[in-house]
């Protein structure tokens, strides 16, 4: 599952375009577009607007091991070394209102240029409101980052900057960002690619016929949360040693245990019976 | 190896000392990202170790407390009080799926910590109020790394060899599976430093120590060591549990043997896996099909291992086999 993040809906457009993204109307706090397995949500402007629309999206989703998210959006350069339209792979960011930096881990094979990125609360117009810092400047991705870091991983987080200005804001309009994202439509493109080819870690699961023996045991002995969790383990590792399951697990079912140390006791001997096999 | 690090994260606090710049100056095509604290960035939460290994990052920092360690239960000790360990270098360019550092650390990045002389003052400060007065004040220094491996671009090995050599009442061990010993020649060796060879055989390397030289190899880079005067510690440490554990590890204990002189060996240590049991639990959850959880495996005040009786069958056998080649006072078991 990928997920897309852009603060303005004219900076969506070309990849609505592109990925044939289609409203989704159950979404009703945000425009939200899906198509297969992408998701993009158009947040406003603005950090907060950005941390509650991103935790909004992410908090619907019941498994987000496979998920990755993608900020895009165009940012500001403080310096005219980095060319006008030229897109970014951020590799940290900064809250300037906080001081608080996160740092995407950044682990695909890409070709991007990276940069470091402030996050203001208002309009940098100028180099006195960006103060010391060198590179890009956005009003939006500490919060993206921030609320992404709260549900996945640094590995999951990803986010692709172009620069739209050298701090000289007032001549951008909503038809001149989409040029903007349009130009570098090719390069956004390819990074999502890298992004959807990335392979992350599946949780491991045991066959359903162990997962069946999992649920007997724990109603046959009335295990307890922690105790469910240690027998997964044991079992995983049993499973894992030879291949199966041994069957005369269910000798240490009954009699069903009378009181909760009885229960105990029987517990600890099937675990050393998983464990010797 | 696992990386060619395009990316060096500098603490601002390291930016000025002379093992930054030489370390930035071997990695010219690397991204530099300066950060406040290396520990805003390496502590960062729900790092999935694994996939880090494929893409390591280089952290350049400032140690600033904890700067030399007692030894924990788990680590062989010799039997000494004075053992300590410090950790010039955190992590490993190595991927070994038994490894403590995977259940230790929050991230696999490669933190380097460019104030040694710190290190090295907290080791001369400690040296006279070492517990045992009689003993020397033995120094684990590879433990949470491997220095020799990637010495030729992270040249931390050589200042505390010579550390090492000039330093009184001192015992430095210094860990490794490199076979990368050509430096070594213009190093000039120490009585007082054990350079540690792991061993493992073959299969074991092939199927969890990623990255890692061969079996030959590391014979090879031992006996170049023996040849120019170090005092070399061999380790089989962890054994690694199978069906065939036995032949597997005999059969190695005899090739080393054949290979290399028997009576230049300062002395040999071995034991069974084992490990801290928090850090075992985050070593299922990262590697959750690994071999190493194929072992019959044993809770035991907090360490997780192979179960009593095979551990005592494991030191008979393997000290058996040593007996052969070596005297018993250098045959060196692990026990709690």
């Amino acid at each position: 599952m990928l997920i897309i993040h852009t603060a303005l809906l004219c900076e969506a457009r070309p990849l609505i375009d592109r990925y044939r993204l289609k409203k989704d109307f159950s979404f009703t706090k945000f425009d939200v577009f899906t198509k297969d397995d992408i998701t993009l949500i158009v947040s406003g402007i603005g950090r907060l607007k950005t941390t509650v629309a991103v935790t909004y999206l992410l908090a619907k989703q019941s498994d987000l091991s496979q998920a990755k998210i993608l900020n895009v959006g165009i940012a500001g350069a403080t310096s005219r070394q980095f060319d006008f339209g030229q897109t970014f792979l951020v590799n940290q960011i900064i809250d300037t209102s906080t001081g608080r930096c996160y740092y995407p881990d950044v682990l695909i094979n890409h070709d991007l240029p990276e940069n470091t990125l402030a996050t203001f609360d208002k309009i940098v117009e100028d180099q006195s409101v960006a103060g010391d810092h060198q590179g890009l400047v956005d009003m939006e991705a500490a919060g993206f980052a921030a609320a992404a870091l709260t549900f996945l991983g640094p590995h999951q987080i990803t986010l692709a900057k172009i620069v739209s200005d050298h701090l000289d804001i007032d001549h951008l309009s909503a038809d001149g960002v989409t040029e903007i994202v349009a130009g570098e439509l090719p390069r956004i493109t390819r990074l999502i690619e890298l992004i959807q080819a990335q392979k992350l870690p599946e949780s491991p699961n045991l066959p359903q016929p162990e997962q069946a023996v999992i649920d007997k045991i724990t109603t046959g002995l009335k295990l307890t949360v922690a105790q469910q969790a240690q027998l997964r383990n044991t079992l995983f590792d049993c499973h894992l040693r030879s291949g199966e399951i041994p069957p005369e697990w269910e000798q240490y079912l009954k009699p069903a245990p009378d009181s909760k140390s009885e229960r105990n006791r029987r517990f600890v001997r099937l675990l050393d019976y998983f464990r010797g096999q | 190896m696992a990386s060619n690090f395009g990316h060096i994260y500098l603490e601002e606090a390291a930016a000025d000392y002379p093992l930054t710049a030489e370390i930035c100056a071997n990695f010219p095509a690397a991204q530099r990202i300066n950060i406040r604290n290396y520990r805003h960035f390496f502590n960062r939460p729900n790092q999935d170790y694994n996939l880090q290994k494929g893409g390591l990052k280089l952290i350049l920092a400032v140690k600033r407390d904890d700067l030399l360690y007692r030894g924990s239960p788990e680590c062989q000790d010799f039997n000494s009080a004075n053992f300590y360990y410090n950790t010039p270098l955190v992590n490993c360019v190595y991927d070994c799926e038994y490894c403590y550092l995977q259940g230790k650390y929050q991230s696999a990045n490669l933190l380097v910590f460019v104030n040694q002389d710190d290190l090295m003052a907290a080791v001369t400060g400690q040296i006279p109020r070492r517990p045992e007065a009689e003993r020397p004040l033995l120094l684990a220094l590879s433990y949470d790394t491997d220095l020799l491996a990637i010495d030729n671009r992270i040249p931390i090995f050589k200042p505390w060899v010579e550390f090492a050599r000039t330093a009184e009442n001192l015992l430095v061990e210094i860990r490794t599976k490199s076979a990368a010993v050509a430096g070594l020649k213009s190093i000039a060796s120490g009585k007082n430093i054990l350079l540690s060879w792991t061993v493992s055989p073959q299969r074991i390397i092939d199927l969890i120590e990623h990255f890692t030289p061969a079996l030959d190899r590391r014979i090879q880079a031992i006996g170049v060591a023996i040849e120019q005067g170090w005092q070399v510690r061999l380790s089989i440490d962890p054994v690694i549990h199978s069906e065939d554990w036995p032949q597997l590890y005999l059969a190695m204990i005899e090739r080393l043997f054949t290979r290399l002189p028997a009576s230049a060996i300062h002395d040999i240590q071995f034991g069974p896996f084992r490990i801290n049991e928090n850090y075992y639990r985050r070593l299922r959850r990262a590697r959750p099909r690994s071999l190493i959880l194929m072992q019959p495996l044993v809770v035991q005040d907090g360490i997780v291992s192979w179960p009593p009786a095979q551990q005592t069958e494991l030191r008979k056998r393997i000290s058996d086999q040593l007996s052969r080649y070596l005297p018993d006072e250098k045959i060196h078991p692990w026990q709690i």
